[in-house]
């Protein structure tokens, strides 16, 4: 009986639920995310890439992918898990029928597990789409086959099992627990922005490697616990497990499961279905406005702007007297301050909190919420009388159409100012609280006055027509709600123009030295264009605005014939007309001048390059020997003009005749003469350069020379989309040499490079690396096809007050027709790939034995410097004493704005990015924290030698030897300065990178060895292996081989080194029972799996301790796609014991077999904990469990006495 | 029968909203009736065990409704003042749905139930039409019908009539008047026509007390030659009140009529009129 009534409540509530067209909308919707994603995954769109950070080496239905798709949809499925769940409830209170209901013999504990049954069902019914999507996709017959796999159910079905069903059971939970206690919806919603805060906070203190375990439990949804939990797999690991319910992500379980448990039994106890509800505050508000209404209509003044202002200001008043609005402020401001601790961190080592960082970082988080709020508000002033059934009493005072729109706009106008206000304020405290003082107030009110609040005015004006549009305030949320992910997600499917996303404006990228740059003139067309267009949405929704009754579409619109008075005509053609014009002249900049392409098209003209011209890939052209530039800089207009001779000679065997030169499109060549005769054969525009293949009349013999005198210009041509000019600036110009001049020879860089992408076009798999064997690849550097060492001389001029700096030595400097010159000549050969420098830089001079040291950097910019110089002077220390001398007479560093994120070596000069080193804040007194500004410029410096002494040719492998080199070299001046303890956080870092570098690229892995340009092996992996090889082989030893191998292959002529080459000198250099580890450190892909299982200790007689280890251990090779086979181990690895102090007191290598292993120590000191490779010298899967405490012994093997 | 013993309610701001009510009420329809704020909803709600009061009791029959309430409930119709329906959900689901929850499992009794009550409250040609589109008159009707749901011995019916035009509001009466035969019906109201047409047995509550129970006619005799009645104009009328005990003044043809109440004759130009149980209501609530 009992249960026959059961399951008619719960029949009853499921098809009232399942019954409604919105959630046959929300069925389709959670179909198509999901399938569009999953299509898009597996190539189906031209022009569209989409990865979500992983390999598109997996097929779409390996179960990472699935689990990885289901889960991100069913995490934007909170937006209907609140309103299911919620409105279970709320549907009794809001309609009334609660008094009817309650009168019933029905149980609260019958009501409410009904109530969230259904839910639950309706829920899991409409996510069940989901997983159907994603299946559905993998059956199109438009997507890339080679990406779909077997389809296993059990992987459909692990994500709704791990990840999927526990969140809707828990946020389910949680959002019943809201609404029984509040029987209200907006709680609700909050509750759901509480939940996504969690989720972007933990993404936020991710950048810690330290926080893993807070970031993995603070996400409700379980994803960032579930990342960790795959983060380290193999993509054979990817592609045949699905994601288990352990670590970090079992704890997250039990962690919400837990919070939901004890929510709900307090919403259950505390639920009273008839606790009167406090209505009266609002219903004395919405009075107060009548009030005021009806006073300002006694005094005759009806229409006066002083109504108007007087509406405004009590909109306004109102947002503050809602608890929801300040609710949602106030996760917002508790947000800021939760993740402000998090600021720019690299390494675990935050950057100085200037204001541009502070504003983009916690502004840029803020300005979700000013979107919630600006959502959430539109809707209650356009609805809030209406339910609080005052609108009649309003709507019938005499008082225009005109003042109730524009006075709650002007007052969600004030909200907005008032939450930029809260930014200024928060991002000033954070600043004072970190101890920065330097406050910008110009620069905020630069950024918010002109590049934020614009755009949140335009979004104001969408959500104040939306909600006038719809006929109820949750149609007109879901408009603005879908308007949000329309342009925020059109962009990732390649539809990026902002002349059609409704109400974007192109970024405005601020930097301390270039400020906004030239950005703003596009910025403010942008703005000028939707903002005629919002303008007419304006004039729109005041001739739609809904006064008094709710009316039908047909008769709304003979009403806006009605109060279509000729000043609105007249205004709305204004306004539509000049968003007409101000769009052409945008085209006209944007695709006309600019020739915009979209990714689809960018791809076509890519393969076209490389069908036409991949001819001359293996064909000998002139290689450049001299380059000798005369350019001036006119940085105040973007513009530059050049001349240049550039040299080239046939270094082949064999006579050359044609050849191909690609000349940018970024600049405009006004001659390009050839010192022989020479004919154009063909000419195209082509993949961002002209295509230009020259037949000479006389073929070139070899050793023969012939020049090419070029002139050319460049000049900004209008403004681009979303690209701009961040070559030639106002102040802080860098360009690579590739970048406006001529480059001979086909270039590679200018091919499709994405495996997936190749396949769609039907292009063959690139061409790799060349093999180690090839010789013909030999007889280039890896660096540059175009020659191998050249000549260089370069004459610059800029404005007076900058300083322009090139590669070379300073000849001369002198100032001529108001302009500065500076000549440059390298007395020695370089590689070509030079870059040139101007800005208005103060410079730190200093000087190492007889090598000047010089930093050009932004005038405020000086914290770093000290740190760089130091580790300039270490780096030569070090370098010249166990490398080789230093080439250079000069050692320069010269700051760049933040538009890039890097340094990079050139001869005896290193661009470096304002954003990098110049503003890291290390601090001093924690000797964990890595100072990175230290290592990079001791990296930078490192290729000096390895780069530019030592150079690969352009095999396998090449890499190594400048990256990973660079990186070991980099390493050692860090370890000799701040000691071993933090080379260990430092190369944790490079661990996690590596092996989720490993799963996640796209092309095979190779070992280091033969790596093909893969930065995850050559930076990280390299790290790894060469701190290794040191601990194996010694400093000595390593650094004693190096220098033999500068010795021999410095400044080499072709045939250049191999990577292969220097790896058989260390094996020579290795003792004979070590010799195994160079296979496995650089030519194999080799893990090692070191457990420790226990750690005990006894007190000896002689007051010493007696430690017993036991460990389990592993050695295991993998292939290309990470398929992981065991082998044998005898070998040696660390074991270790700590003391209390956390200092090793014992650390020796000892013979490890694979399997069961025990060891027993004597140590002086009470032993803490002890374990094998304690260091993670080793690369090793899971690097957490090398390490145990010690326990004093309770086993049977150490007899009491 | 039910008795209710010394019932008193105050709520957190300070309203006494019931104070010391003993009422008894026997089968037939009971009035309940008062002004605005008297009391009326809070006894109602009390006796529907969807409020708790501070002390008194209740007892329906044997049973003791404050400690039973589940069971109370299996016996009760409930009609409150207000209520609202799901809008999109057909009158007849709706009421299939509630007789579930009133523990009508049997699918064909409940069928044959919900088409009986349809019938008597005139609502089968809408049945299957969205509550939402309902007009003020159908949805009183379709609230009797699910208070009369798994035949109830109590039913309470809170303010019925407010809100109807004059025809549905004597079609509501008629139902009530047919309920009433064979089980108990409280009708609370402050239209004291609601209780002349329809009790027989009535209490006056105002300010949270119960001034007095009896039957209506049994009140009217109380009164009988001490109602008073004369036409003046407004400002007569003014002076009069503050020296004579005035039970109602209203407008007639543009004059003032006003009753005043009078043990013995208070002379011209007041004459003797019949007493109404309205007289009685506002002699009672003007604590004459």
């Amino acid at each position: 009986m009992g249960s026959n009534m059961f399951r008619s409540l719960l029949w009853f509530e499921i098809k009232n639920r399942l019954m409604r067209p919105s959630s046959l909308i929300y069925f389709i919707i959670y179909f198509g995310l999901p399938f569009f994603c999953a299509a898009a995954f597996a190539g189906a769109f031209n022009g569209v890439f989409v990865n979500f950070g992983m390999s598109d080496r997996l097929s779409l239905n390996s179960p990472v992918v699935i689990n990885l798709l289901t889960v991100v949809t069913s995490c934007l499925g909170l937006l209907i898990i609140a309103p299911i769940f919620g409105q279970s409830i709320n549907q009794d209170f809001e309609t009334g029928f609660h008094s009817v209901l309650f009168a019933t013999p029905i149980r609260k504990s019958t009501y409410f597990f009904v109530r969230y049954l259904a839910s639950f069902i309706a829920v899991l019914s409409i996510f069940f789409s989901i997983g159907l999507g994603i299946w559905c996709a993998t059956l199109m017959p438009f997507i890339d086959q080679s990406m779909v796999g077997e389809n296993r159910l059990w992987f459909y079905v692990a994500p709704y099992l791990s990840i999927l069903i526990p969140n809707i059971l828990l946020f389910g939970a949680l959002f019943f627990s809201v609404i029984a206690i509040c029987k209200k919806m907006a709680p609700v919603y909050i509750a759901s922005i509480v939940i996504y805060m969690g989720y972007m906070m933990a993404g936020k203190f991710l950048s810690d490697m330290d926080n893993k375990l807070l970031a993995s439990l603070i996400d409700p949804f379980g994803m960032v616990a579930m990342q960790q939990v795959t983060r380290y797999w193999s993509l054979q690991e990817q592609s045949t497990q699905a994601v288990p319910l352990v670590g970090y992500l079992l704890y997250n379980r039990l962690l919400w499961l837990g919070i939901s448990l004890i929510l709900s039994a307090l919403a259950y106890l505390r639920f009273r279905p008839f606790a009167l509800a406090k209505e009266k505050k609002q219903n004395e508000e919405a009075v107060s406005k009548v009030d005021c209404i009806q006073q300002l209509k006694s005094q005759c003044l009806p229409q006066s702007w002083k109504v108007f202002w007087q509406l405004s200001l009590s909109e306004f008043r109102q947002a503050f007297s809602n608890i929801y609005f300040l609710v949602i402020l106030l996760c917002g401001v508790l947000y800021i301050f939760g993740v402000s601790g998090q600021l720019g961190k690299m390494f675990g080592t935050e950057t100085l909190p200037v204001t541009y960082q502070v504003l983009e970082v916690i502004g840029g988080t803020f300005s979700l919420f000013v979107a919630i709020i600006t959502t959430y508000y539109a809707g209650e002033l356009v609805w809030k009388d209406r339910e609080h059934r005052v609108h009649e009493l309003i709507d019938s005072a005499p008082v225009s159409n005109r003042f109730l729109y524009l006075s709650k706009l002007l007052s969600l106008s004030f909200v907005q100012l008032f939450l930029a206000l809260i930014i200024v304020v928060s991002c000033a405290a954070i600043q004072l609280f970190k101890g920065y003082t330097h406050f910008e107030w110009g620069v905020y009110a630069e950024h918010l006055l002109l590049y934020t609040l614009p755009s949140w005015l335009l979004t104001c004006v969408f959500a104040l027509f939306a909600q006038t549009v719809a006929r109820s305030k949750m149609v007109g949320h879901s408009i603005v709600i879908f308007y949000f992910i329309f342009v925020m997600w059109l962009p990732s499917f390649g539809f990026d123009h902002h002349l059609y996303l409704i109400g974007t404006l192109p970024k405005a990228p601020y930097s301390d030295m270039n400020g906004f740059g030239t950005s703003f003139w596009r910025y403010l067309l942008f703005g000028l264009y939707w903002g005629a267009f919002h303008f007419f949405l304006a004039i729109l929704t005041l001739l739609l605005w809904q006064r008094g009754s709710l009316q039908t579409w047909r008769e709304r619109l003979i009403e806006c014939r009605i109060r279509m008075r000729s000043v609105y005509k007249s205004l709305s053609t204004i306004a539509l007309g000049s968003w007409i014009l101000l769009g052409a002249f945008i085209y006209y900049n944007t695709n006309v001048l600019n020739n915009y392409k979209t990714t689809a098209q960018q791809e076509a003209e890519q393969v076209d390059y490389e069908r036409t011209y991949s001819r001359f890939e293996k064909m000998a052209h002139p290689d450049l020997v001299a380059v000798n530039i005369h350019v001036d800089l006119f940085p105040e207009s973007q513009s530059m003009a050049a001349q240049g001779i550039f040299t080239y000679r046939n270094t082949s065997p064999k006579p050359i005749k044609t050849f191909l030169l690609n000349v940018s499109q970024k600049s405009e060549a006004d001659s390009l003469i050839w010192s022989r005769p020479a004919a154009l054969m063909q000419e195209q525009f082509v993949a961002k350069v002209i295509a230009k293949v020259y037949d000479l009349a006389e073929p070139l013999q070899p050793n023969e020379e012939i020049a090419l005198q070029f002139t050319l210009h460049v000049r900004p041509k209008g403004f681009e989309n979303e690209e701009f000019s961040k070559a030639i600036v106002e102040n802080g110009t860098f360009f690579h040499s590739s970048d406006f001049f001529p480059v001979i020879g086909y270039s590679t860089l200018l091919e499709l490079g994405e495996p997936q992408t190749r396949r769609k076009y039907g292009l063959p798999e690139k061409s790799r690396l060349a093999d180690v064997n090839d010789q013909e690849a030999l007889q280039k550097t890896y660096f540059s096809s175009e020659g191998t060492w050249i000549d260089f001389e370069a004459t610059i001029s800029t404005s007076p007050d900058q300083i322009a700096i090139a590669p070379g030595y300073l000849q001369k400097e002198w100032e001529a027709n108001g302009r500065r010159y500076f000549h440059y000549k390298m007395d020695q050969p370089i590689l070509p790939f030079y870059a040139i420098q101007s800005g208005r830089y103060g410079v730190v001079r200093d000087h190492w034995n007889d090598v000047a040291i010089e930093v050009y950097h932004h005038p405020g910019h000086t914290t770093n410097i000290p740190r760089m110089i130091r580790s300039v002077k270490s780096s030569l220390d070090y370098y010249t004493q166990n490398f080789s001398p230093y080439q250079f007479k000069q050692f320069r560093i010269i700051e760049f704005p933040r538009y890039a994120p890097f340094a990079q070596a050139f001869p005896n000069t290193i661009p470096y990015s304002e954003g990098l080193g110049f503003i890291a804040k290390v601090n001093a007194n924690d000797p964990e924290d890595i100072d990175y500004p230290f290592y990079v410029t001791a990296h930078e410096m490192a290729h000096q030698w390895w780069a530019h002494q030592v150079i690969g040719g352009n095999v396998q492998g090449a890499t190594m030897l400048s990256e990973s080199l660079a990186q070991y070299s980099a390493l050692m001046v860090m370890e000799k300065e701040y000691g071993s303890q933090q080379m260990r956080k430092f190369l944790k870092y490079e661990l996690d990178r590596y092996l989720y570098g490993r799963g996640s690229a796209s092309k095979k892995e190779k070992p280091l060895v033969l790596n093909e340009n893969q930065p995850y092996i050559h930076y990280e992996k390299g790290s790894l292996v060469f701190y290794a090889l040191k601990d194996y082989l010694s400093e000595n030893v390593v650094n004693q081989v190096l220098h033999d191998y500068i010795k021999d292959v410095a400044f080499q002529k072709p045939p250049f080194t191999r990577a292969v080459d220097l790896v058989e000198r260390f094996r020579d250099a290795a003792p004979c029972d070590k010799k195994y580890i160079i296979e496995d450190l650089f030519e194999t892909i080799t893990f090692y799996d070191n457990r420790t299982d226990s750690v005990q200790f006894k007190k000896t007689d002689n007051g010493k301790y007696e430690v017993e280890i036991c460990s389990n251990n592993r050695k295991l090779r993998a292939d290309e796609f990470g398929q992981e086979k065991e082998i044998p181990m005898e070998e040696f690895i660390d074991v270790g014991v700590f003391n209390h102090q956390g200092q090793l007191q014992y650390l020796q290598k000892h013979r490890i077999a694979s399997g069961k292993n025990t060891f027993h120590i004597e140590v002086d000191q009470l032993p803490s904990k002890a374990g094998v490779d304690p260091l993670n010298k080793l690369i090793d899967r899971i690097p957490d469990d090398h390490v145990m405490k010690a326990q004093e012994f309770s086993h049977p093997r150490f007899p009491r006495e | 029968m039910l008795r209710i013993t010394n019932l008193t309610k105050t709520y957190p701001n300070g309203t006494k909203a019931l104070n010391d009510i003993n009422v008894t009420i026997g089968s037939g329809v009971f009035g309940l009736l008062g002004p605005n704020g008297s009391g009326k909803s809070s006894l109602m709600r009390t006796i529907a065990t969807l409020q708790e009061p501070d002390y008194g009791t209740i007892q329906f029959g044997e049973m003791d409704v404050l400690n039973s309430k589940e069971q109370m409930r299996t016996v009760l119709g409930y009609l409150p003042q207000e209520f609202g329906v799901y809008p999109t959900i057909s009158a007849e689901n709706l009421l299939h749905h509630l007789a579930v929850l009133k523990g009508i499992v049997d699918g064909s009794q409940r069928k044959s139930e919900v088409d009986r009550l349809l019938e008597m409250t005139n609502l089968s040609q809408y049945r299957k039409k969205k509550l939402g589109s309902y007009s003020g008159g159908m949805k009183q009707r379709f609230g009797i019908a699910q208070a009369l749901l798994g035949n109830p011995k109590i039913i309470i019916v809170d303010e019925p009539t407010a809100g109807l035009d004059p025809i549905e509001r004597d079609r509501f009466h008629q139902l009530l008047n047919l309920v009433g035969e064979e089980i108990t019906v409280i009708l609370s109201t402050h239209i004291v026509s609601d209780v002349s047409e329809l009790c027989n047995e009535m209490a006056i509550l105002h300010q949270g007390r119960v001034l007095m129970q009896m039957s209506p006619k049994a009140a009217i005799e109380t009164l009988q030659g001490k109602i008073w009645a004369a036409p003046f104009s407004q400002s007569e009328a003014e002076f009069f009140a503050k020296t004579r005990h005035v039970i109602s003044s209203k407008l007639l043809h543009g004059k003032c009529l006003m009753k005043i109440y009078s043990d013995t004759n208070p002379g011209s130009p007041f004459t003797s009129i019949e007493p109404s149980l309205e007289d009685v209501y506002f002699y009672q609530i003007n604590g004459i």
